[in-house]
């Protein structure tokens, strides 16, 4: 019965084998593993450069030894202009780049959250408060807002960030309003509300649990878009600076020297079309197992 | 029986004629005992010509014989940053309009010589300088060339409530004209002087227009004495002047072209980003460019319808960190010091810009006509010795290889123009420091977030000057970022022996003095000067840039296509 | 009608908003327009103050905002900090530009795309299909820069085919151009397959062809026309994501439309430029939203209710 699930405080529409189970089972183990591939990748990338005795690996600039091609010894990527290892900077910079894609897409899910969740279930002046925060935002210029951050805080890993994280969320924001929107005329919200639970509570436990499919895979795209986001500011001049590594520096020097070295740009490339491709399908897949009426359109 | 053997002389002279690649060379040098880093100079010095100034004598298409000069065309010009208003006033950077809208009293020639421009004759003593003014001249919009308004002009650049450039002045207490002979009168002699008229800052203006645009000059037709007007100032797109028809005619003895200019109009056209400035020329955009990066250097000479001209930058780019702050020990001279052995400037010169500078271990360029290479007894690359004078100075190496002294790390933040070498060179040094245990951060930033950050209390910020007069600049750049020390009393004074300097020989041992004190004291960590690549299609005939000014001038220049 | 008029109201506040966030914004952030034309610590005080106040930069904000807005509504853009040019003649060349590249590009992704997703949806398993769908794919996940910088290494470095930059003839707009179709492209030829596969065998062409009428009038008429729906608001949807990669796509091939200025005018804090310039993409977007809600209201009246978010 409706009313049951409400009192005893589960969110309905909880699986049967729960979330996790769903998510880690055998149909999935290409994903699985592949995710575990960039997480580890990733999490490489982020220790040599936390670990200062690691660092050397991809700092270690040998100003005799610059753009050397792939397969030269010791290099297998080869180096970059300032004679360091390609390989190594690629790793650290997925780093940073793993780092900043989770960054935004968390910041992003918690504001979007909050304000969809705002907007959609308190009451039409707080949709209008929402509503109106929501296009104000979508409206802004990124690069506009990218600049100004990078003014006040000066360019860094936190500006990136912010500046991504800020234009991201309204996106998620519209979508968990129009969730809301249909799940509060549901019955177990109305029971709950009949009964007198706080619209707080109610928000915690019921809806933002049902919302939970849908922020796992608009997570996983926020990633990508983020990844791309920052190499693209790191390209304009307005992103992490160095000597913290980052494929979209990597790819901008790299262009100074496109005539006669293709694997300083070509390289972190690939790596990026990989990397977003994988989590694009990532996305997809999960989309199909948990958000099969498919409320989530990808763009 | 080998050529090489013996002789690592004639091994660079088979370079610099383009008959051996720098492997070969280092190569050589090998068989010769010789070792590379030792011959890395020798091939950085023969990358930047030799300082007579006339075109570089490399293989890449020299110009062709020509006709007879052809009016008519516009002249489309590339340039390395964006322009800001031709204000010879207040202005942040020089541009090369400047040399087709204005012209000053007097000019150097390509060789260094002072020679007259506006003035036909001129003398300099113990009690000032006159300059003897050429009759019946007329500003661009018709107003007269009166001997007044050029005192109305010397009255504004020397005055610190108006201007930027009184320091260079100070020696002159009083302007005035008798007739046409302007006088500048001072206490004692000002020999510097002649470096400070010649430049952009000094050119001639018509003061009553400067008065009356106020914040807007610079941005419309700026009323000045060259042989063309300003017509169009769009930052970011274009700058375009035209040529001025009642131009009165030139006396300067280095121009073969004494009447109105030939071109019609010249266009310049701002190519901020590096890597496009090569593809603009080749696919003909643009008739010439300045400046394009040194991996493109070797394809451009190649092309035989270019030519190529590359001699040493009147620049330098340096370090500087502040004299003030004793948190970070930057008052120390032994910190200051250990900053400047811990860099290899040798191999940022030949890994970043490919052999297309030369490494500076004094405040000036080392073509400069007065360069004193004392200096480089100073300053040269040793790691060893950067350790120790840490040690010395109480900086011990931390756990996570980061100097620390009482509980500070040696941890700063430099600023930076942005710009995409010498972004470059500063990740080199940043590394180069962090082996010696210094943590260097770089900040690239725009102009208008750049320059409100520069004052003398900013710990630290890298800049690269462009002026033709060395030693004042330098010097500039010290007084205004730099706090009042008397630390540095010694280069104070040294540069008030230049400015007092009664005749040339005075002034050239004033000015190698200064450099000594300089590079021992090191206000300013010197690190490279680049050198200046100007490349323009064969059809340009007499665009002439030269070692002893800026920019090249705009009265002989035509082209053949027109 | 009702609906259309609150729609349009609102986006009008928004867009009013924008305004008042983005000269807040540009305000507060350090660094300032005269840093761009004078070396301020050189410049003795007094010249910086004269020029401050010429600009009107010393009046307190609220009263600058309000010469901003004013000027804006009685068609004064005002003149720009850094150049003196008016910034109507700034806006105008720009966007010319940016006109000439995104219209480039629109026409790209829908005169390429419809008819190929047509195509692929009628020989739907075909090898043809595959291709198609691979290629959009593939193209999808190559964040634009990157094929920017690949299409310039490839065809403009080595094989010598385009040029790398700027905006004298045509063929400098075609690299620019196809890049930024790249992505709309792909999106457009699935949602169009997806669309013209489930309409095909929907209800009412099953009578169409019952009736006799010819296949190929069924789908390029009839079907075409009712699978068009989802491509058109996915279109509406793109405009935001076109304008916002022109910005960078411009800056990489330096294309002198509004995004290269934008984004020189910001970092010059030329306030005047930059205001109007971001009050001019923002109006684009929003007004595009509004009219996408009220194109969608015509259609479903449950939007209307719901306040126009899907």
């Amino acid at each position: 019965m409706a009313i049951a699930p409400a009192l005893t405080g589960q969110p309905v529409g909880h699986r049967e084998r729960g979330l996790l189970r769903t998510l880690i089972s055998r149909a999935n183990i290409a994903w699985v593993i592949g995710s575990l591939i960039l997480l580890s990748a990733g999490t490489v990338g982020v220790i040599i450069q936390v670990v200062p005795s690691l660092r050397h690996l991809y700092l270690n600039q040998d100003l005799e030894a610059t753009l050397k091609p792939p397969l030269s010894p010791n290099h297998l990527l080869g180096t970059d202009n300032l004679g360091r290892d390609l390989g190594w900077q690629l790793i650290a910079g997925l780093g940073t780049s793993l780092a900043i894609g989770i960054g935004v897409a968390l910041l992003s899910v918690v504001l979007g959250l909050i304000v969809g969740i705002f907007g959609g279930f308190f009451g039409r002046a707080a949709d209008a408060v929402a509503n109106v925060v929501v296009d104000v935002t979508w409206a802004f210029p990124a690069i506009l807002l990218a600049v100004v951050l990078a003014g006040w805080i000066g360019p860094s890993l936190t500006t990136v960030i912010l500046a991504l994280a800020l234009t991201n969320w309204a996106g998620f924001a519209r979508i968990v309003r129009g969730e809301v929107l249909s799940l509060r005329e549901r019955d177990f919200v109305n029971a709950a509300r009949v009964l007198g639970v706080p619209k707080v509570l109610i928000s915690v436990r019921h809806l933002a649990s049902n919302l939970v499919p849908v922020t796992i895979v608009l997570t996983v795209y926020f990633i990508a878009t983020s990844i791309i986001g920052e190499a693209g500011l790191t390209f304009l001049g307005l992103g992490v600076q160095p000597p913290m590594p980052s494929l979209g520096e990597t790819l901008s020097t790299g262009r100074e020297y496109i005539s006669e070295s293709w694997w300083p740009v070509i390289l972190p490339g690939v790596l990026l079309v990989i990397i977003v491709l994988f989590l694009n399908g990532l996305g997809d897949h999960l989309r199909g197992q948990l958000d099969p009426r498919g409320r989530v359109q990808r763009r | 029986m080998q050529q090489e053997s013996g002789n690592i002389n004639e091994v660079i002279d088979q370079y610099a004629a383009k008959r051996l690649s720098r492997r070969d060379v280092l190569k050589r040098a090998g068989l010769l005992g010789i070792a590379a880093s030792a011959v890395g100079p020798l091939l950085a010095a023969c990358s930047s010509s030799n300082s007579s100034g006339t075109k570089s004598s490399t293989a890449s298409g020299s110009q062709a014989a020509v006709g007879t000069p052809k009016t008519g065309g516009t002249f489309r010009e590339g340039y390395d940053r964006d322009f800001t208003p031709p204000n010879p006033v207040a202005n942040s950077w020089a541009d090369p309009d400047y040399n087709a809208l204005f012209e000053a009293l007097v000019m150097r020639n390509p060789e260094g010589q002072i020679v007259p421009m506006l003035a036909d004759s001129f003398t300099s003593g113990p009690t000032g300088w006159t300059f003897h003014l050429r009759s019946g001249l007329k500003y661009q919009l018709g107003a007269p060339l009166t001997p007044a308004s050029v005192v109305e002009d010397f009255n504004i650049f020397r005055n610190p409530k108006i201007a930027q450039n009184p320091p260079f002045w100070t020696p002159i207490y009083n302007v005035t004209n008798d007739g046409q002979t302007i006088i500048c009168k001072t206490k004692g002699p000002f020999q510097a002087f002649q470096e400070t008229v010649v430049t952009e800052y000094s050119y001639i203006m018509n003061p009553a227009t400067w008065k009356a645009q106020g914040a807007k000059y610079g941005t419309q037709p700026t009323d000045g004495t060259g042989p063309f007007t300003l017509t169009s100032y769009v930052p970011g797109q274009h700058v375009i002047a035209s040529r001025w028809e009642d131009y009165p005619g030139s006396i300067v003895p280095f121009f073969t072209n004494k009447g109105k200019a030939y071109l019609n109009q010249i266009e310049w056209i701002p190519i901020t980003q590096a890597s496009q400035r090569a593809p603009q020329i080749q696919t003909g955009l643009v008739d010439a460019i300045k400046n394009p990066p040194p991996q493109d250097v070797a394809t451009l000479k190649a092309n035989q319808s270019l030519v190529v001209q590359e001699f040493q930058e009147l620049s330098n780019f340096f370090l500087s960190v502040n004299m003030g702050d004793e948190t970070l020990g930057f008052d120390d001279l032994r910190v200051r010091q250990a900053i400047s052995h811990a860099i290899d400037r040798q191999a940022i010169v030949s890994s970043i810009f490919l052999g297309h500078a030369a490494a500076t271990y004094g405040p000036v360029m080392t073509r400069w006509k007065w360069y004193n290479p004392a200096v480089e007894q100073y300053n040269q690359y040793d790691t060893a010795k950067a350790g120790q004078l840490l040690d010395e100075a109480g900086w011990k190496m931390g756990s996570n290889g980061v100097r620390v002294k009482n509980g500070t790390p040696m941890a700063f933040t430099t600023y930076n123009l942005t710009d995409d070498t010498q972004n470059q060179v500063l990740q080199a040094v940043s590394q180069m420091l962090a082996k010696v245990g210094i943590q260097m951060t770089v900040q690239s930033l725009a102009s208008a977030a750049f320059y409100p950050k520069l004052t003398n209390k900013t710990t630290a910020y890298a800049f690269k000057w462009l002026w033709s007069s060395p030693i004042d600049v330098v010097a500039l750049f010290v007084q205004f970022y730099q706090p009042e020390l008397a630390a540095l009393k010694p280069v104070y004074d040294a540069f008030t022996a230049w400015q007092t300097a009664g005749n040339t020989a005075q002034l050239q041992q004033a000015a190698m003095a200064y450099q000594t004190t300089f590079a021992q004291l090191i206000p300013l960590i010197p690190l490279y000067t680049q050198n200046t690549i100007w490349v323009h299609k064969q059809n340009v005939v007499g665009w002439q840039p030269n070692q002893a000014n800026l920019y090249p001038f705009y009265n002989d220049v035509w082209l053949q296509n027109a | 009608m009702r609906f259309a008029l609150t729609r349009l109201g609102y986006a009008i506040i928004v867009i009013f908003l924008v305004s008042v966030v983005t000269f807040a914004a540009l305000h507060a952030s350090p660094g300032s327009v005269i840093s761009s034309v004078l070396n301020v610590t050189t410049t003795p005080h007094s010249v910086v103050v004269a020029y401050e106040r010429s600009h009107g930069l010393l009046d307190p904000l609220p009263v600058q905002y309000w010469h901003f807005i004013s000027g804006v509504l009685t068609g004064n853009l005002g003149t720009s900090l850094v150049s003196n040019l008016p910034v109507a003649q700034i806006v105008r060349n720009s966007i010319w530009y940016t006109a000439l590249l995104a219209g480039s590009a629109f026409l790209l992704t829908f005169g390429l795309g419809i008819p190929l997703g047509v195509l692929a949806a009628v020989t739907e398993g075909s090898w043809f299909d595959r291709v198609i769908r691979t290629v959009a794919s593939f193209v999808l996940a190559i964040p634009n820069f990157v094929l920017a910088i690949a299409a310039v290494l490839i065809l403009a470095v080595h094989l010598h085919v385009l040029p790398a930059g700027g905006a004298g003839s045509f063929s400098d707009l075609i690299m620019p151009a196809v890049v930024l179709a790249a992505e709309p492209w792909s999106l457009t030829v699935r949602v169009m397959r997806t669309s013209f596969l489930e309409h095909m065998s929907a209800d009412f062409t099953r009578t169409l062809r019952a009736r006799g009428v010819p296949e190929w009038r069924v789908q390029w008429l009839h079907v075409l026309r009712n699978a068009a729906g989802p491509v058109i608001s996915l279109g509406i949807l793109q405009i935001r994501n076109l304008l916002a990669y022109t910005l960078l796509i411009e800056v990489i091939f330096t294309w002198p439309g509004l995004g290269t200025q934008l984004v020189n005018s910001v970092l010059q804090r030329d306030y005047n430029v930059t205001l109007v310039l971001t009050l001019l993409l923002a109006t684009v977007i929003v007004l595009a939203a509004a009219l996408g809600d009220i194109l969608l209201s015509l259609v479903d009246p449950r939007v209307r209710v719901n306040g126009g978010n899907p």
